[in-house]
């Protein structure tokens, strides 16, 4: 009687197997080699298709988190677009033609005076001021060039 | 004793085959359906799953409309309707916590916020409209956040903005989404303002969540969409000009309404269309229908002498008169019972035989209908015609009238008589002006138009040009109205550094039925300038002004003179006039 393949078992060659532990009538069942690579090409298979849930899994929530990222960005930038509008609008309505029109009519810049006071006016040539060498008579130091 | 392996027996197998089979047939049976759904039904499907889908980019902007500087003359602003929804509402939080939140940013008082905000049988419930974005965001939309309120909704809407106010206003227009009514360019231009850039369009699900893409590129996906820009001819400094010495005017003169319009007779492009009674254009509906009216385009009047300028233009043209023509002024004439007499016909009661300069300067009406008799009236409705007289310019706004020109089988001689002079015709003057802006252009008549081409093709494909003179007639022309304004003894046209070619014109206003005349009168100035290389074509025209001594060169003249002035400094046009003749008058 032959060993019996159980996945997952491997069969030790004692002495033991020699000689049947229980007597009765069994089913033979033969390992052969076809069986055993089709055994390790399942258990490649299956390692390859945890690795894929794996990285599908890791890839759905690296796409969720983008995602979420996008959104969040759309959301502040139309925030602060929409706030720029409305303070670009208020920049244009204040420096519109019309609204510099109204300010300058207020202002008034053309206005004449009321009142023009006349003075004098200032003489504006400097008086001369006496020099101390004649004053003190002293003798003129020559400089040179 | 433990056994190291299990033999199958054949209860195991057989429900080992079961077992096998059933999965087997579970797998064909997703496997059908898959093939049913995404192959036979895809299609179908496929349509039915966008109809649920909502596009993140259904709240867009409308394109700016800027002038050819760039000024911004519309925009968007962004505003909300608050909406509470009783059945979202989370049950921990109170109704006073809302309504405190709500009324002071909404300016309500908080008895009729709760009220409001308590009926419970209803599904929606509008609580405020055309709230701001400020109060929005900075008031209302971190309270809610905090104390994590539910069932309020904020329904963003767009409402347009002309931050200038009532600059260009009959030019712009309005828009009114709601009813779907437009005015001005925001009509005309509605392709461009609503074409929104390619891009490919964010969608959300019934949930609100984005349908993500992998080529999505948060690039496009995070930019705020909007329409096209729309870049008009008109400059904003020239506009503002041509609006204000036109309101200057129609209050010294107590006048109905008027208008001023500035174009390039080069290309057709207004640089400036200014119409009184303007409104402002965010207060559109606050106004009657006949302020919002663009009359200069809708309404027509007789031109009067600036007529003669095309009545003279023809007769050259065709040949029936020469530049050194002289025609016998008798300052009245009798045509089938109409007595018809020169405006100064008591100050000069025979000018006898005169010349074209003369014609122009005096504006004689016994000389203009002399040579309009002898133009063919076949031939002068041609000329007209070519003129675009009787039809519309075609320009870029809503609302044009096409005036009145009756064919020339229906023409009595004392129609096609008064017509030499502006009479028995009925015109726009938009269409005055681009006639004679014919003459300036040396003799090819362009399409008017306030909408900027952007390209070559563009232009080619929208203004229309067509040779209406000679180029010699329209220099000859151009070289008579020069002197005319020269020799003139009014100041109308006269400006400093630039010659000026114009006339002026006085119109008795007719009878809103058509039958006889109103007390009124049309005073009107068309002109171009410089003369060596006309730039600039200005036609003013103001109606029913009520000072004494109303004139052409009185009312419309003047406002010539002031809005030429400035065009020539905003243009930076160079003079064609020497100083000497600037003093010598």
């Amino acid at each position: 009687m032959g060993a019996v393949n159980i996945f997952g078992h491997k069969q030790k060659k004692t002495g033991l197997q020699k000689k049947p532990v229980i007597q009765g009538d069994f089913t033979p069942y033969k390992i052969n080699y076809r069986e055993l690579r089709i055994y390790k090409f399942n258990k490649f298979m299956a390692f390859c298709l945890l690795t894929l849930v794996v990285l599908s899994m890791a890839s759905y929530f690296a796409v969720v988190l983008r995602e979420s990222v996008v959104k969040d960005l759309h959301i502040k930038t139309n925030k602060i677009y929409y706030e720029n509008i409305e303070l670009q609008n208020n920049v244009d309505n204040l420096k519109s033609f019309y609204a510099i029109d109204n300010k300058v009519s207020k202002i008034d810049f053309l206005r004449k005076a009321d009142k023009v006071i006349e003075v004098k006016a200032v003489n504006s040539v400097a008086p001369k001021r006496k020099s101390n060498i004649d004053k003190h008579n002293l003798k003129q130091v020559p400089t040179g060039f | 004793m433990k056994y190291l392996f299990q033999l199958r027996s054949k209860k195991y197998d057989r429900w080992s085959i079961i077992i096998q089979g059933s999965l087997f047939l579970f797998a064909l049976i997703i496997i059908a359906k898959l093939f049913w759904v995404q192959i036979i039904q895809g299609a179908d499907l496929k349509e039915k799953a966008k109809e649920n889908r909502q596009s993140a980019r259904d709240f867009s902007f409308r394109g700016e409309i800027v002038d050819r500087n760039g000024i911004r003359l519309a925009g968007d602003a962004t505003l909300y309707d608050i909406y509470a929804h009783p059945q979202y509402y989370n049950k921990k939080i109170n109704l006073d916590l809302m309504t405190s939140i709500l009324a002071k940013p909404l300016n309500q008082s908080k008895k009729d916020i709760k009220e409001n905000l308590s009926h419970y049988n209803e599904s929606t419930i509008l609580i405020a409209k055309n709230v701001s974005m400020e109060v929005v965001e900075k008031g209302i939309r971190p309270e809610i956040s905090k104390n994590q309120i539910r069932g309020l909704d904020f329904v963003k809407k767009n409402i347009r903005v002309y931050p200038q106010g009532n600059l260009a206003s009959h030019i712009l227009g309005y828009i009114n989404s709601d009813a779907n009514l437009a005015a001005g360019v925001e009509k005309t231009g509605q392709k461009n303002l609503v074409t929104k850039p390619s891009m490919k369009p964010v969608e959300y699900d019934g949930r609100g969540n984005i349908i993500y893409e992998l080529n999505t590129n948060p690039k496009i996906v995070t930019a705020p969409l909007k329409g096209s820009k729309l870049s008009l001819t008109i400059d904003s400094a020239i506009q503002h000009t041509s609006e204000t010495e036109l309101k200057k005017m129609i209050a010294q003169t107590r006048a109905d309404k008027g208008a001023v319009i500035v174009l390039n007779p080069r290309n057709g492009e207004i640089l400036g269309f200014a119409v009184y009674p303007s409104y402002n254009p965010n207060k559109y509906n606050k106004v009657t229908a006949s302020i919002v009216k663009n009359w200069a385009l809708s309404d027509v009047y007789p031109p009067g002498s600036t007529f003669k300028i095309l009545t003279i233009a023809s007769a050259l043209e065709t040949g029936v008169i020469t530049t050194n023509e002289k025609v016998l002024d008798t300052g009245k004439v009798k045509i089938q019972g109409w007595e018809i007499q020169n405006y100064d016909y008591y100050k000069r009661p025979y000018p006898g035989l005169i010349d074209l300069n003369y014609l122009f300067v005096h504006s004689s009406n016994i000389g203009s209908l002399k040579i309009s008799l002898k133009i063919p009236p076949s031939k002068h409705y041609e000329m007209l015609k070519r003129f675009g007289i009787g039809q519309k310019t075609g320009i870029d706004l809503p609302g044009e009238s096409a005036g009145i020109f009756p064919p020339p089988n229906t023409w009595s001689e004392v129609t096609h008589a008064s017509m030499g002079y502006g009479y028995g015709i009925a015109s726009t003057p938009i269409q005055i002006a681009s006639a004679v802006a014919a003459i300036a252009n040396k003799g090819v008549w362009v399409t008017p138009h306030v909408i900027k081409c952007q390209s070559e093709e563009e232009y080619l494909s929208k203004i229309k040009t067509r040779r209406v003179l000679s180029e010699k007639t329209a220099a000859d022309l151009t070289r008579i109205l020069a002197k005319s304004i020269e020799d003139s003894e009014a100041t109308s046209g006269k400006i400093a550094k630039y010659r000026v070619a114009g006339k002026t014109g006085t119109s008795r206003k007719p009878n809103a039925n058509g039958v006889g005349y109103s007390g009124g009168i049309y005073t009107s100035f068309a002109g171009f300038f410089p003369v060596k290389n006309p730039q600039v074509l200005i036609m003013a025209v103001i109606d029913s002004p009520k000072t004494g001594n109303s004139w052409g060169s009185t009312v419309a003249g003047p406002v010539f003179n002031a809005v030429a002035t400035e065009v020539g400094r905003v243009l930076h046009l160079e003079p064609d006039k020497k100083d000497e003749e600037d003093k010598k008058q």
